[in-house]
């Protein structure tokens, strides 16, 4: 009876661990979720996603600026995707905040 | 000459959110013109600076958070006699529609819509308000006429204050209270300065305005004292666009 219980905690205690251990890869799939018309093998740490990514425009910035939000609990602003050029560059102004 | 159809002498108005922007501008637009005014908003210090600026006397403040019932209650006791009604109190919340949530829904409703509405409500069962008073709403062409990107919520609440003014209008005709909006486009305050939407955003949005600027908060409050004033009394359920020509393209 108290098998499930033990991996219950278990789960828990990943999704913790995966909440304090910001990955990028996890980062650059929450990104490219954002997006649906653009091919996932577009989206890398150094794509830069303003310049090379067809479907950016504002909208994708608001839920870009969203997502973080709800991700990560870290606030970015418009200015903060403005000054960067790849996903990586956000990615280390997230994990910089958290 | 003394000929001015406009004026708001003799006349007490109520507006809210007159720490700043719209409705601080208001605010001093309305004492310029003779009126008595009951100003609220949240902020003590930002309040202040509106009422060190009204012009004439008898003018009153009333620091409130109009979301707690308490101290709505504890303001509309302190309220006179009303001859107009000024609900500018409002926010912004930028998120794309699949970003929304309950909280963020409920609370943007809850201040642009349903405790503005609520309020005027208690006021006119008190019978705090005079026949012949004008109530004018500041509800936005976003989602009356159009919306934005990620403003799917304000929109919704912009949409509910279009919808009420109808039926209140309706409603309080034979009190002969009058009911109107306001519908303006972007005006310059500090409304999205949250830093959600940067400045080159809203400087490429400047350009789609064919009279080439965002609207100014006098602009608003001009408009606002039409409505209040006699000028207007036949005037009701009717929503005044004031948005440099944007939603003509």
């Amino acid at each position: 009876m108290k098998q499930p219980q033990a991996i219950f905690n278990k789960n828990i205690f990943i999704n913790i661990l995966k909440k304090v251990k910001m990955e990028i890869s996890d980062f650059i799939k929450n990104f490219a979720s954002q997006f649906d018309d653009t091919d996932a093998s577009m989206f890398k740490a150094q794509t830069r996603f303003r310049e090379e990514l067809e479907e950016w425009d504002s909208l994708k910035a608001l839920s870009i600026i969203a997502m973080v939000d709800e991700e990560y609990s870290v606030i970015i602003k418009g200015d903060d995707i403005k000054n960067c050029h790849t996903i990586e560059d956000l990615f280390h102004i997230v994990k910089s905040r958290k | 000459m003394k000929y001015n159809p406009f004026s708001l002498e003799n006349k007490t108005v109520f507006v809210t959110g007159a720490s700043s922007g719209i409705g601080k501008a208001i605010a001093i637009e309305c004492s310029k013109m003779g009126a008595t005014l009951i100003i609220t908003g949240r902020n003590e210090e930002r309040l202040k600076e509106t009422f060190n600026q009204l012009e004439g006397s008898n003018h009153l403040q009333v620091i409130a958070d109009l979301q707690k019932e308490e101290q709505i209650t504890l303001l509309i006791e302190q309220l006179p006699l009303l001859d107009g009604i000024v609900h500018s109190a409002g926010i912004v919340t930028t998120l794309p529609f699949q970003f929304i949530t309950k909280e963020k829904l409920e609370e943007i409703l809850s201040i642009n819509f349903i405790k503005p509405t609520l309020i005027t409500q208690q006021i006119i069962k008190k019978k705090k308000i005079n026949s012949g008073a004008s109530i004018v709403w500041i509800s936005s062409i976003s989602g009356t006429l159009c919306s934005f990107f990620g403003n799917s919520m304000y929109s919704s609440t912009k949409g509910a204050i279009n919808g009420i003014v109808k039926g209140m209008s309706l409603d309080l005709a034979n009190k002969n209270i009058r009911v109107n909006s306001i519908n303006p486009g972007q005006i310059e305050t500090n409304i999205l300065s949250d830093g959600v939407i940067t400045k080159e955003q809203l400087h490429e949005e400047v350009k789609k305005y064919p009279l080439k600027r965002f609207g100014k908060p006098e602009e608003v409050a001009y408009a606002t004292i039409y409505l209040l004033s006699n000028a207007s009394a036949w005037i009701t359920g009717s929503h005044l666009l004031i948005d440099g020509g944007y939603t003509l393209l």
